[in-house]
């Protein structure tokens, strides 16, 4: 798809997130282990929004903890998760595959949406800051996906939230870099010639 | 000469019964038990066919075995139940393969044995093994066969192509002897293979083991390949599949022997060990962890080597008549070793009086 010009890239955006990208994918992972257990432990009956809550306090210390430099996080009530990572902000949601969750009535997750801020312009109207969501998915058997999405705009009349594209967050395990062990070891083994006895064959 | 021992190695060898050579040569099978007995002298023309049947020169047939190794003292390492015939197959080929390096020991210096026998605890006897290989206390093995090469242990591969037999060992005498199948298995179960099967070799001495001995095995392994030491350093909450996916590049294990040893040590809880197996089989490393991670298969080196060195390098012919062996024999099994890109060395070198010589296995 051919973008506006103004509009940046999956690789730009995966670019601006490549600091936390290799710690999204364990912080979810980390955080569904931590309320799965607690929820066990206590042997709680809560419903999936307070389950939900908890994966989000315990995906967000853990992102917090990691100290990344420049990355700044936002308080915000019900453990949401915000952050800013230089001229991008973000937000963690829940979501399903190919959909963005729907802002239902709040305005602040349509204006988020829709790329809309109160400050800063640049004078032209076009936004000098740009949102993006990390996007889990929880699919079959809690397998986790993540995706890093650009927000188009929320479309009142369909009540359908757009995307200019979506763009998958690799598992960290992937890209790895490779082993040096078991290649061919540097010194070969000490065994030489034994000197053997001329014969008359020479 | 003619030896019958020899016919029912080959026989062996090649997974043959029999029922099976008897079938090949027009022969009852009691008539190849006549020969394999010795009580018959064959024909030469059947000399020959039983040659030709299980691709082995004729020479062969003219001496007897100079090694046995009895299968049931053979400690394998393997998925499922073996058939008796896959066991008989590796006994005989590791008595081949122990043959051509007692052939060759005249003409080469020997690698120091350093291995001994322990009948400490699994893990305390791993620690000693890093000694003897000559390794730091809590670093990762770059090569473990190069290690135990050096050691004096006699590793060679199995040319079975099957998944579900990983590796055997055993001792010949006063030999440590190491034989990994060159199945598909990865790199990483290749060399936990080999760290049990050194574990085998150290803790039990050539008798039929019992199954919990597997199980102290892979303890040994265990602390060999992921020493308690810097398990504790490396591995710290929380613990993710993906923290422990970068350790599997620097130790050379796959995720899932870090997660049990992991929970092994009790960095771990019983529920999170449960969790990130499931997060493992969700994403189909049960079977094929990520490409990118792969770990080099290690591939053994010293009788390529002793070769190489050898009087017999560049003279194929020479060499195959040298081991009673056809020079497709013998280059089928050198080519399954590892090939240095260094040029061998030529020099000779004292031998200590530690130095265990092949050639004193002569009979």
């Amino acid at each position: 798809m051919d973008l506006p010009v103004d509009v940046p890239t999956p690789e730009e955006g995966l670019q601006k997130i490549s600091l936390l990208r290799p710690h999204l994918q364990p912080a979810v992972d980390h955080a569904f282990f931590k309320s799965t257990v607690y929820v066990e432990a206590e042997e709680l009956n809560c419903g999936g929004s307070t389950f939900l809550t908890l994966v989000r306090a315990h995906m967000k210390r853990y992102l917090v903890r990691q100290n990344l430099e420049g990355i700044r996080f936002k308080d915000w009530s019900l453990s949401g998760i915000e952050f800013e990572i230089s001229d991008a902000r973000f937000r963690c949601w829940k979501g399903s595959e190919n959909e963005l969750p729907n802002p239902g009535s709040s305005p602040g997750r349509k204006s988020f949406l829709n790329q809309q801020y109160l400050l800063p312009y640049d004078g032209n109207g076009a936004p000098k800051i740009w949102n993006f969501v990390v996007l889990y998915v929880v699919g079959p058997q809690n397998k986790i996906t993540l995706w890093l999405v650009c927000p188009k705009r929320y479309d009142e009349e369909e009540r359908v939230p757009e995307a200019w594209w979506w763009a998958r967050i690799d598992e960290p395990a992937s890209s790895l870099s490779g082993s040096t062990i078991g290649q061919t070891p540097s010194g070969d083994l000490p065994i030489d010639p034994v000197a053997m006895p001329k014969t008359s064959e020479g | 000469m003619f030896s019958g021992k020899r016919v029912r190695q080959a026989r062996e060898l090649r997974r043959l019964t029999q029922i099976d050579l008897a079938r090949l040569l027009g022969k009852s099978q009691a008539a190849i038990t006549h020969v394999e007995r010795g009580f018959k002298e064959p024909s030469a023309d059947l000399i020959s066919a039983i040659a030709q049947h299980t691709h082995l020169p004729v020479a062969f047939f003219t001496t007897d075995p100079p090694v046995s190794v009895p299968v049931e003292i053979l400690l394998f390492r393997s998925r499922a139940a073996m058939t008796r015939r896959d066991a008989l197959a590796a006994a005989r080929y590791a008595e081949i393969i122990f043959e051509m390096g007692m052939n060759l020991a005249p003409y080469v210096t020997q690698l120091p044995l350093r291995l001994e026998k322990s009948s400490k605890s699994p893990s305390e006897a791993a620690i000693q093994a890093r000694k003897w290989l000559g390794l730091s206390a809590d670093e990762p093995i770059q090569h473990l066969v190069n290690s135990m090469e050096r050691a004096g242990i006699l590793v060679f591969p199995i040319p079975v192509e099957q998944d579900d037999i990983d590796a055997f060992s055993t001792w010949i005498d006063s030999f440590p002897v190491v034989g990994l199948c060159a199945g598909r298995n990865s790199g990483d179960r290749k060399r936990w293979s080999a760290a049990h099967e050194l574990g085998h070799l150290v803790l039990h001495f050539n008798r039929p083991i019992r199954s919990d001995e597997h199980k102290e095995a892979d303890m040994f392994a265990g602390e060999l390949l992921l020493p308690e030491k810097a398990m504790r350093r490396e591995i710290v909450a929380p613990v993710t599949l993906s923290s422990l996916a970068a350790l599997k590049p620097r130790w050379g294990v796959s995720i899932q022997a870090l997660i049990y040893r992991s929970h092994e040590l009790g960095i771990i809880a019983d529920r999170q060990y449960r969790y990130l197996f499931e997060q493992v089989s969700i994403r189909g490393w049960r079977t094929r962890e990520p490409s990118n991670l792969d770990i080099a298969i290690e591939k053994p080196r010293a009788l390529r080597k002793i070769v190489e060195v050898s009087p017999f390098a560049n003279n194929p012919a020479r060499l195959a008549a040298e081991l009673r062996l056809t020079v497709e024999n013998v280059k089928e099994i050198l080519d399954s070793y590892d090939v240095m890109a260094s040029p061998p060395s030529h020099g000779t070198r004292d031998i200590s009086s530690k130095v265990v010589r092949f050639e004193q296995m002569k009979r």
